[in-house]
């Protein structure tokens, strides 16, 4: 019985994985089972353990080579299970106890924040399961429809280049409002060949814009595209996507509605089953788009405009500004600054286009850590304006700055485990216990930054694609590698990029796409 | 030693234990990622183009392929039933062949073969027909028959009390008589027709004429706008700021009889629209918008809150609600140079009113007589 009592305690230990709640769990037994140590050879425990060897079995656990006066010794104390006080002792001399308090408040505060995270997640959640669902725009097929330029983003693109072309050569947008405006931004391959093939193809159909100098980056290249430009909506596409027929149409119907800055419509991953990485990014955007966008579009919030499968009102786009060329995400800068415009941002669930996303874990990192920090760009530049904004609702306000916060909820997540994992040594608050599995398990639920666990679930399930849910715990691993990758992005550009005073550079995502067409098809 | 064994045994036997329940759940994970069962990309519709007759012309080819040479082949009143791949069968019936119940059909009154027309195909009352319907020329049906869908390249005409589930195409015109009911789409590459009580949900023609006499609306909306009006004026105690050609007001607004808008209007309540009055450009209230009578609206009119387009109206933009639009007697939305779309949950539709097309409602569309006073 005692051994049994004793294994299942080791147990529990190894399923909190950490030698400290190994420790703990030796602490519980102590507690619960004092015979253990009073007849240390039943468990198996060496005589040094029983007492009148040694009065302080707990010390000699923990530490049992330290001095007298090092920082690390243990202060005596009794413990009681169900003790809850509202302030915490340090459990070791060298720490003061308001370090000990200082951390603990800041872990609760970061429990706040994932808490409230959590319930975000749980609230888009249950709002596209069983919530009304809003498609406005979608329905509109008929109508005098608005001029139209489509901008491809082209940086190196031999690849995917003439299937994006073609595939928007091939939609039913009409011909003469329509007008196709590949930026070739600088490219080193045969980027500008292919695009000059399919130019001489469809005369009057393509209006290459070849950037041979200027500053780097996307935003910068839509700049200067945007002022060569003749349409009243503005299209933007990233080279490997595959737009279908009515796409186009489907992204210019919102824009009857006059409120309406910009569209968003969804990406879906065509390389899924390449390896585990694009399996687990593929499961990603299912729950970024399926459940988290549309519930925001559902419940008035604010959709995120992604940059690409979107379209901008000119109008609207010259009102706030026009392109910012100084940001690693135009799209998420865009989007604020058209929030704060008073302009409505749509997200459309059903008009999808194919993607390619990264098969390589360095790529995946790259691309992540650009996003981060124009994401935290943002963050500074915009929430202090969203918050005191007349022009922007309540709601708008709470989703815009949690939005924004989303990507900083990285290193937060971060220092939030290594608060707990201080705590945990050098508290003596016992029901900190508590409160670190109550952290890990919101962790565990609200995946922070991303799709949380159960977005997915759900988004599989309104896609009719279930036994992908299946891969789901192999999601931490992505998520620990964001986490991390996130946090590091954070920390150098605070530490290098803002400090040191250095630019930060746009970093391309790589392409995979193999059997690039050699020409423009047959008009 | 011989103490500790059995202990470190035990120990270690649910250490492995426990190791096993942690490695359980992941086992499908690594079974789904070693031998993949769904791992292609998500369907994404590529060739969805917002064609209403896509359908149709999915039948038109199927039919082509499969029945052109038997039809060819087949007398001019023969009718011939040929058993088909996918199980049941297919009732082919020659250019001048006329449809008759077998003895079985006529007990059940219900047709459960395809029917494939080679001309003219008229077909009987009080029928549940569960395969599609094809005819080479007009197709026609008595009253209170229900179809599957339906496919005519000449004209149709559904009787009162008709119910079609799925969908109905005509290559010229489609009358649909009362009380019938469209699930589904119902369009048409001429002209529609729908009597009073017809229950919708997707319609497209070029025209639609909700009630058959319709002609004094066309006529009316052709005739050149002679209204004289007062240009609308934002006064200060207005709410609100101009952005990008479009003014923004974050109070309801009511526009006064004859008035012209000379901008775009985003308000955050309710628009009103007092009778003759003009908005040349797109309109958008989060809330309710009335147009009184004789109002002229050259752009889109969006609300988040219903519609409500008073009598002798004309729209000529899209008009879309997130709850409901009603169009009065007399109003024309679009025209024939430029079509529009009126897009709702819900849609009522006095009859009197044309639409040239597309009206989509996602949960019901109804066609009703005229009602005596405007809901406010």
């Amino acid at each position: 019985m005692k051994a049994f009592l004793k294994a299942v305690l080791t147990a529990v230990s190894l399923l909190m994985c950490t030698p400290a709640a190994m420790a703990q769990a030796l602490d519980v037994a102590e507690a619960l089972a004092p015979w253990m140590l009073t007849d240390p050879s039943a468990v198996g425990l060496p005589p040094r353990f029983a007492p009148g060897v040694d009065d302080a079995p707990l010390q000699l656990k923990l530490a049992p080579d330290l001095v007298p006066h090092s920082v690390l010794r243990r202060r005596d104390k009794s413990y009681a299970l169900l003790e809850v006080r509202n302030t915490v002792d340090s459990r070791y001399a060298g720490i003061p106890g308001w370090v000990v308090n200082l951390a603990l408040y800041a872990l609760l505060a970061i429990s706040a924040v994932v808490l409230l995270y959590t319930l975000r997640h749980y609230f888009f959640t249950l709002n596209r399961l069983f919530g009304t669902q809003r498609h406005p725009y979608t329905d509109i097929d008929t109508a005098d429809w608005p001029r139209v330029t489509v901008f491809i983003a082209a940086h190196n693109e031999e690849a995917v280049i003439a299937n994006a072309l073609a595939a928007l050569l091939d939609g039913d947008y009409p011909a003469d409002r329509l007008e196709i405006m590949p930026v070739n931004d600088r490219s080193k391959d045969r980027t500008r060949e292919i695009i000059d093939e399919f130019v001489v193809k469809y005369p009057g159909r393509i209006r290459p814009f070849h950037r041979s100098d200027g500053k780097p980056g996307k935003a910068a290249a839509l700049k200067d595209a945007t002022e060569l430009a003749t349409g009243d909506i503005l299209l933007v596409f990233d080279a490997d996507y595959i737009p279908g027929r009515g796409l186009v149409r489907q992204l210019v119907a919102p824009f009857f509605d006059p409120e309406n800055g910009v569209v968003m419509g969804r990406v879906v991953p065509l390389n899924t089953g390449t390896n585990l990485l694009t399996r687990l990014l593929d499961l990603e955007r299912s729950g970024g788009y399926q459940v988290d966008q549309q519930a925001r579009m559902n419940l008035r919030l604010v959709p995120q405009y992604g940059g690409t499968v979107g379209s901008i009102r000119r109008a609207a786009l010259d009102a706030v500004g026009g392109w910012h060329d100084d940001v690693l995400a135009e799209d998420t800068d865009l989007t604020y600054r058209l929030l704060l415009g008073g302009w409505n941002i749509v997200y459309q669930n059903r008009s999808e286009c194919y993607e390619e996303s990264p098969e390589d874990w360095p790529v995946r990192v790259r691309q992540i850590m650009r996003w981060a920090k124009g994401h935290n760009q943002a963050v500074v530049r915009y929430t202090l304006k969203l918050l005191l904004s007349k022009a922007v609702s309540w709601r708008e306000k709470l989703d815009g700055t949690l939005l924004l916060g989303v990507y900083a909820m990285s290193p937060v997540l971060l220092v939030g485990w290594m608060l707990a994992i201080f705590l945990f040594y050098f508290s003596s608050n016992d029901w900190l216990v508590g409160v670190l599995a109550l952290f890990a398990l919101m962790a565990y639920s609200a995946l922070g930054n991303f799709a949380a666990f159960f977005e997915i679930c759900t988004a599989a399930y309104l896609d009719g694609s279930v036994q992908r849910v299946r891969l789901l715990p192999l999601n931490y691993l992505g998520f620990l590698v964001s986490m991390l990758a996130i946090s590091r992005a954070t920390f150098n550009q605070i530490v290098f990029d803002t400090l040191l005073k250095r630019t930060m550079v746009w970093d391309k995502t790589v392409r995979y796409r193999q059997t690039p067409p050699t020409a423009a098809p047959a008009p | 030693m011989s103490t500790i064994a059995p202990g470190l045994l035990v120990t270690l036997g649910l250490c492995a234990g426990v190791a096993l329940a942690f490695m359980a759940p992941l086992l499908p994970a690594l079974i789904e990622l070693m031998w993949p069962t769904d791992a292609k990309p998500l369907r994404v519709v590529r060739e969805h183009d917002s064609n209403v007759s896509n359908f149709a012309h999915g039948f038109q080819h199927f039919v082509e392929q499969k029945f052109s040479d038997a039809l060819r082949d087949l007398g001019t009143t023969e009718v011939r039933r040929i058993p088909m791949e996918s199980g049941g069968a297919c009732l082919l019936m020659g250019e001048s062949a006329a449809f008759e119940l077998d003895g079985k059909e006529h007990v059940a009154l219900t047709v459960t073969s395809l029917l494939v027309g080679g001309g003219d195909v008229h077909l009987p009352d009080n029928v549940l027909y569960e395969s599609e319907v094809y005819a080479a020329g007009s197709f026609s049906s008595g009253s209170l028959s229900a179809f599957r869908a339906v496919l005519a390249q000449g004209s149709a005409t559904l009787g009162s009390g008709t119910v079609v589930l799925r969908w109905i195409h005509a290559r010229q015109t489609l009358t649909v008589g009362s009380a019938a009911q469209l699930f589904g789409r119902a369009s048409s590459d001429t002209c529609m027709v729908l009597e009073q009580g017809v229950a919708f949900e997707r319609l497209h023609a070029p025209e639609i004429h909700f009630g058959a006499s319709t002609v004094q609306a066309v006529a009316g909306a052709a005739q050149p706008d002679t209204v004289p009006r007062t240009v609308y004026e934002f006064a200060a105690t207005h709410k609100g700021a101009m952005s990008a050609g479009i003014w923004r007001l974050d109070q309801s607004l009511e526009v006064p009889v004859a008035s012209m808008c000379t901008t775009g209007l985003v308000v955050q309540g309710d628009l009103r629209v007092g009778a003759a009055s003009r908005l040349p450009f797109p309109v958008k209230s989060n809330g309710d918008t009335l147009f009184q009578q004789g109002c002229r609206a050259d752009a889109a009119v969006v609300a988040t809150g219903r519609i409500d387009i008073g009598r002798d109206s004309h729209i000529r933009g899209p008009v879309i609600s997130e709850v409901e639009v009603w169009v009065r007697r007399g109003s024309t939305v679009g025209t024939p140079q430029s079509p529009t779309t009126i897009s709702a949950p819900r849609i009522v539709i006095e009859t009197g009113v044309v639409v040239y097309g597309s009206v989509w409602a996602r949960q019901q569309g109804e066609v009703i007589l005229e009602k005596a006073t405007e809901v406010a």
